[in-house]
């Protein structure tokens, strides 16, 4: 399996020098190309630190990070809003949506950015809100959606671009029981159909249930792994079993 | 700083009315009262209404702030007292130290007046006690109000809406076609009545003609440009060509939120422009004709060496400096009232009153046999053409040729005259009586009213004697000031007019930092973005500046047919003015936005 991402001897530090806070150190993983991996862990362990940093909106105070091979803190700030445009999807736990556009404009927003042509960007927008069930929501604003709606439309606009990876950051936070289940359907849809690799941060283990692969961390450094081998339902037993066993700092269960 | 410079600009236009100095100058006096009042009254209620404005909008910005205090168990009485305290205390400051400047610049201020007026005194400096007093009440009043109201303002708000006042949710906007369609109908009407004012008579057709554009101007933005934007959205060729796809959506839904403002700034843009293009078309005219009706200090006939000897005495033990003396000889036709030069002598005229364009004129003027130059007497507005007319000057046949209008002898002699070669001349000296017309310019010519009378007792009656005092100075004077003043006010109002758009933009940019850092979390690059807040805050100005330009062109083409005269020069410097004040205030306004969303 090809290597996506990959992260050597991560560590990210806050404050002055006198009193620094470590957020995350020692941190070596490797995402492959198709994998739906999960990161778990309590808050303030540093998942969305750990996002963020994967995902090139924030630089490690050292260490490396690899995509196929090439390290993109090299990369000239111009140049890494590119790169991220083309090649890496976001979704966010409030949808960060533009209310000013419709479901048809925000979904084609990064291609439009890229000067994609026009018809293309119509064809694409297309074929994806099929995918999504969104077809007779395009000329419609965000705020005439529904919740579900919303993030589905954030998921739409993520990977309009065929991106090499897509991040979600607690992409089900927002949402109730039935439109999360409706989310990571599509997200796993999304993942086999079109062997998008997604990395999704969140510390609610039914959603982490649907990842093939979990990391956990706790304060600041990989804790454990868990792969799923059979349903998702066992998965999300053992999952369940394991942030028992971790102890009392875990505390966000369903 | 705006309330410094307001307080200062205030109390100038009030010391017009007590300034002592302008006291003793009767006959400026009369005018620069009324006019002094006149402002002085537009000022304040154009001030009361910038005032609040702009308070309203500080306001805005501290909602937040005073939501934390409310929420902390601050009582709303206590909060309110506060701010409005604050927003006294910054009253009062700046009310002293603008009185202060004020007072300062007031000798400036004074002498730039009198200047402008052509009146020649010397400005002592001077503080007008009445115009403090007068000052520092209007202003209290106006800042109590204030206070008043924001402390009313506060009191009412509910705590809920201070905390989210931030995170607005933002409801689509209708695109009404109808409104659209007939803004442009209304304002076509508007044009209409406006330029066949003659038709339908003055009054009638300025009332029709303001209102319509009022009421066209407010549809033009609620509805047109939401239209024209809609259209643009939908053009998704347009729409997702790079940075487009968000500034465009954003103007689609932004204009119609805030297009009261939007047409109000139009509407403030048009007086501007046409207030100033007019009092400028005026001092254009009128600097222009002075040269020609008036081109001596003083001027009489007389062939008589002994009298010219006597003015030229008189000069000599007076103050005044001679600058030119010109003397010409001329032809008068009695049967067509026309004075008769040869070429010579209006070549002489021409260098020695150092006229533009002389060279280009004289060159054209090629006169062979029965050919004549004609130039139009000085009074007259109008050049009738004459081109290729023939007259007959004791028994000579002339075809004329028009030349422009230039200054010869000015209003003193007041009748057309024909420019023929110096042959002809020589010929026709035989048969008419020849004259000679004496010109001078004085370095001074100022209060030559004393002057005046003196050279009227030792000159005849027959020699027709007219001097700068004799040609009503008080009229250029009085075109001078209201130029003056029309130009201070023009200033004040572009700077509010700017800033109101400047206000406006700057308090939404709070709520949509957001947005541009989602943009940029997207994969929009700083200068994308950078980009698109560029398009978008210079749409913003421009629209209302297209719009007022517009209107305010009609308004100074009916002007320039009422004067008939082309004033194209001073109504495109004023646009350009305003252009560049305006451009200045986008500039800053660009900049500040820029670093809002850019900062962390």
């Amino acid at each position: 399996m090809n290597i996506v991402l990959e992260t050597r001897d991560l560590r990210k530090e806050y404050g002055t020098k006198e009193a620094t806070f470590t957020v995350l150190k020692n941190i070596n993983l490797s995402v492959g190309k198709g994998e739906f991996l999960g990161i778990m862990g309590p808050s303030g362990a540093g998942k969305t630190t750990l996002l963020n940093i994967l995902s090139t909106i924030d630089k490690p105070t050292s260490g490396e990070v690899y995509y196929e091979g090439k390290n993109i803190l090299n990369l000239k700030n111009k140049e890494l809003s590119l790169f991220r445009r083309n090649n890496i999807g976001f979704i966010f736990q409030d949808f960060n949506l533009l209310d000013s556009m419709t479901v048809e404009d925000n979904i084609a927003l990064p291609l439009a950015l890229s000067k994609v042509s026009s018809k293309e960007i119509k064809k694409r927008t297309l074929q994806i809100s099929y995918f999504f069930g969104l077809k007779d929501q395009l000329k419609k604003y965000p705020y005439q959606l529904s919740i579900g709606q919303k993030q589905r439309v954030a998921v739409a606009r993520a990977l309009v671009t065929s991106p090499t990876i897509i991040f979600a950051d607690e992409p089900t936070g927002s949402l109730d029981s039935k439109s999360s289940e409706e989310l990571l359907r599509y997200l796993t849809k999304m993942n086999e159909e079109f062997h998008t690799t997604i990395v999704m941060v969140t510390h609610d283990a039914f959603a982490a249930s649907y990842c093939q692969r979990i990391m956990f961390i706790k304060d600041g450094e990989i804790h454990a792994r868990l792969d799923k081998d059979n349903s998702r339902k066992e998965f999300f037993k053992r999952i369940i079993d394991f942030l028992g066993s971790m102890g009392g700092g875990v505390h966000e269960l369903i | 700083m705006a309330m410094i410079f307001s307080v200062m600009t205030y109390y100038n236009f009030s010391s017009m009315r007590f300034n002592q100095q302008f006291l003793e100058y009767k006959n400026a006096y009369a005018y620069i009262q009324s006019l002094s009042l006149v402002t002085s009254i537009l000022m304040v209620m154009f001030l009361i209404f910038f005032i609040i404005y702009s308070s309203n909008f500080f306001l805005n910005q501290r909602k937040r702030e005073i939501g934390i205090y409310a929420f902390m168990g601050i009582d709303n009485y206590k909060i309110a007292f506060i701010f409005a305290l604050e927003g006294l205390l910054l009253g009062i400051v700046s009310l002293i130290f603008g009185l202060i400047f004020g007072i300062i610049f007031n000798k400036l201020f004074m002498m730039l007046l009198a200047k402008a007026a052509l009146l020649n005194v010397r400005i002592d400096f001077y503080i007008a006690k009445e115009s403090l007093i007068e000052t520092a009440i209007v202003y209290s009043i106006i800042f109590v109000i204030t206070f008043v109201k924001g402390f009313v303002d506060i009191i009412r708000t509910d705590l809920i809406d201070l905390m989210n006042s931030l995170k607005k949710e933002e409801s689509l906007p209708k695109v009404n076609y109808f409104k659209a369609i007939s803004s442009i109908v209304i304002l076509a009407i508007a044009y209409w009545c406006a330029i066949n004012q003659a038709k339908i008579g003055f009054d009638t057709a300025l009332l029709i003609s303001v209102l319509l554009v009022v009421w066209g101007t407010y549809w033009l933005f609620g509805a047109f440009f939401p239209m024209f934007m809609n259209f643009l959205v939908n053009r998704k060729e347009i729409l997702y060509n790079g940075t487009n796809v968000i500034s465009f959506s954003n103007l689609f839904f932004k204009i119609k939120e805030n297009y009261k403002t939007l047409a109000q700034v139009a509407i403030l843009v048009t007086i501007c422009i046409t207030s100033l293009g007019t009092v400028s078309s005026l001092k254009y005219y009128v600097n222009n004709n002075r040269k020609i009706e008036v081109p001596y200090s003083i001027s009489f006939v007389s062939s008589n060496q002994e009298e010219i000897d006597k003015v030229y005495e008189l000069l000599q033990n007076s103050n005044y400096k001679v600058k030119l003396k010109e003397h010409a000889k001329y032809l008068f036709d009695n049967q067509h009232e026309t004075i008769i030069i040869n070429y010579s002598t209006f070549n002489k005229i021409l260098s020695d009153l150092n006229v533009e364009n002389r060279q280009k004129i004289l060159s054209q003027l090629q006169l062979s046999n029965n050919e004549a130059g004609y130039v139009g007497a000085s009074m007259t507005w109008l050049s009738i053409q004459r081109e290729k007319e023939q007259i007959t000057i004791e028994d000579m046949k002339f075809t004329l040729k028009t030349i422009p209008k230039v200054p010869l002898f000015g209003n003193g002699v007041p009748y057309q005259s024909v420019v023929i070669n110096d042959n002809e001349y020589d010929i026709l000296k035989t048969k008419l009586h020849e004259q000679q017309f004496n010109g001078i310019i004085l370095d001074n010519p100022e209060n030559m009213e004393e002057l005046t009378y003196q050279l009227a007792s030792i000159l005849p009656e027959q020699s027709q004697l007219y001097t700068s005092y004799i040609a009503d100075a008080t009229f250029y004077d009085f075109s001078g000031i209201i130029y003056f003043l029309g130009f201070f006010l023009f200033l004040v109002f572009v700077f509010a007019t700017a800033s109101i758009i400047y206000f406006k933009i700057l308090s939404e940019s709070f709520g949509e930092k957001t947005k541009y850092e989602i943009l940029q979390k997207i994969g929009a690059t700083k200068s994308e973005i950078r980009h698109a807040i560029s398009k978008y805050i210079a749409t913003f100005f421009i629209l209302p500046l297209i719009v007022g330009i517009v209107h305010s062109s009609v308004a100074i083409f009916v002007l320039s047919n009422l004067m008939n005269y082309n004033i194209i020069i001073p109504t495109l410097t004023s646009i350009l003015i305003f252009i560049i004040i305006h451009g200045i205030f986008y500039l800053i306004a660009r900049r500040r936005y820029i670093q809002i969303i850019e900062s962390n």
